[in-house]
C-alpha cells in the first residue's frame, strides 16, 4: 500500500480552485485542479492511493472504476513530472510545504 | 483551468522569489553560513496560510555579522547583482539589496529601521538567531514571539508606509502563545513602545500612536541624532535623487 508527497524541491501556491507548484529542479510550473488538490491533501493525510481515491469517490460520486483510474493517472503524472514522490506512511504525515 | 493570469502571475512570481532565495539559502549553508529568513512569500505563508497575501516586493535575510562579507562575495559568485540604488550608508544599515532573475533579495546582517543604525538592535539580532529552527526551506525561522518585535520595529520605523506591515504584526499577533515572552524581548530590546504602537493600528493599517522607534531617553537621543545625522530632514526626493547619482557614479566599483 503506497503514498505520495509532494518532494523538497516543490513548492506550491494555494489559489481559489487550483494549486500552482513549481518543480525548483526543472524551472516548471504546474498547475493542478481542485480534484488533483483533494489527491493530494489526502496524501498529506497520510493516507493511501486507494485510500485517496475513495475518499474522492464519497466526494465526487463518481464511479469508483473512474476515480480510481484517473487518481493512478494523476499520481504518474505527478511523479513523471518530479512533483510527486513515494514516502512511508510516517514521512507523508506533518505540515503541508508551501512556498512553502 | 479555472485560474485567470491575474491569479497565475501573482503566484508564479511568489513562488519564483522562494524558488530563487532557497537557492541562496543552499549557496551560504554550502559554506557555513546560515540564513535567517525575515520577510518575504514564505513568511507570508506562515502568517496567513498563502504566500499571496499581499505583493512581496523582495525577500529579506539575515546573516550573521561576522560573516557579512563571506555572504556578499557567494552573492556575487552565484550571480546575485548589488543593486545600483543602495544608498550611501548601505554598510551603516548592515544591508544591501542584490537582484538576480527578476528576484530582489535585501541582505541584513544586522536589523535597522529607517534611519535607526543596525548597531540600534543588536539585542533584538540576538534574540531571533537564538529561537530560530532550521526549515526544509533551508532557512532558518525565527519563533513568532522574536518575529512579532521585529515586524513591529520594520513597521514603526518606516512609519506605517504600507498598510499590509501593519496587517503582518496582526497575523504574527494571532500566533503568539507566550505574550509575557513578547514583551521581555521588547524590553531587553527598547521596542515596548514600538509593540505597543504596531499592535493598535487602524482598519487601514495605520497607527494614531506614531511613537518613537527606541524606548527612553537614550532612545529618544539616538532617533533623533541618527535622524539629522543620516539627513533625515532633508526631503525625501532629493535624498533619492543623491541615491540615483551615487547609484551611476559607483559604476564599476566593488560592492564587497
Amino acid at each position: 500500500m503506497k503514498t505520495y508527497r509532494v518532494p523538497e524541491h516543490v513548492i506550491r501556491a494555494s489559489l481559489q480552485e487550483d494549486d500552482v507548484l513549481l518543480n525548483t529542479e526543472t524551472g516548471v510550473y504546474h498547475l493542478v485542479n481542485e480534484t488533483g488538490r483533494s489527491l493530494l491533501a489526502s496524501f498529506e493525510e497520510g493516507l493511501t492511493l486507494e485510500d485517496a481515491a475513495r475518499r474522492l469517490q464519497a466526494e465526487t460520486g463518481e464511479l469508483e472504476s473512474t476515480i480510481a483510474r484517473d487518481a493512478r493517472g494523476f499520481v504518474e503524472a505527478m511523479m513523471d513530472r518530479g512533483l510527486l514522490e513515494e514516502a512511508s506512511r510516517e514521512d507523508s504525515r506533518g505540515p503541508v510545504k508551501r512556498a512553502g | 483551468m479555472s485560474a485567470s493570469l491575474g491569479e497565475l502571475l501573482p503566484a508564479a512570481r511568489a513562488l519564483r522569489m522562494a524558488a530563487e532565495s532557497r537557492a541562496l539559502a543552499s549557496s551560504l549553508a554550502e559554506v557555513g553560513i546560515p540564513v535567517l529568513l525575515l520577510k518575504g512569500p514564505e513568511v507570508q505563508a506562515r502568517l496567513y496560510g498563502t504566500p499571496l497575501a499581499y505583493v512581496s516586493t523582495d525577500v529579506d535575510i539575515l546573516v550573521p555579522r561576522e560573516q557579512a562579507q563571506s555572504a556578499r562575495k557567494v552573492l556575487e559568485a552565484t550571480g546575485w547583482v548589488f543593486q545600483p540604488d543602495n544608498g550611501i550608508l548601505w554598510r551603516l544599515s548592515r544591508a544591501a539589496a542584490y537582484t538576480r532573475n527578476g528576484v530582489i533579495v535585501d541582505l541584513h546582517w544586522g536589523l535597522h529601521a529607517a534611519h535607526l543604525p543596525a548597531r540600534s538592535f543588536g539585542a533584538l539580532e540576538d534574540v531571533l538567531w537564538q529561537g530560530a529552527t532550521p526549515e526544509p526551506s533551508g532557512f532558518l525561522v525565527p519563533d513568532v514571539e522574536s518575529l512579532l518585535v521585529f515586524l513591529a520595529l520594520h513597521v514603526v520605523g518606516h512609519r506605517f508606509e504600507r498598510s499590509h506591515w501593519a496587517e503582518n504584526v496582526t497575523a504574527c499577533a494571532r500566533l503568539v502563545d507566550d505574550w509575557d515572552r513578547v514583551w521581555a524581548i521588547a524590553r531587553a530590546s527598547r521596542l515596548e513602545n514600538a509593540v505597543v504602537a504596531a499592535l493598535q493600528t487602524d482598519g487601514d493599517g495605520s497607527s494614531a500612536n506614531r511613537s518613537l522607534v527606541l524606548d527612553g531617553a537614550v532612545g529618544k537621543g539616538i532617533t533623533n541624532g541618527t535622524w539629522v545625522l543620516r539627513g533625515h530632514f532633508i526631503p525625501r526626493r532629493v535624498r533619492d535623487g543623491v541615491r540615483v547619482v551615487v547609484g551611476r557614479l559607483r559604476g564599476r566599483v566593488d560592492s564587497a
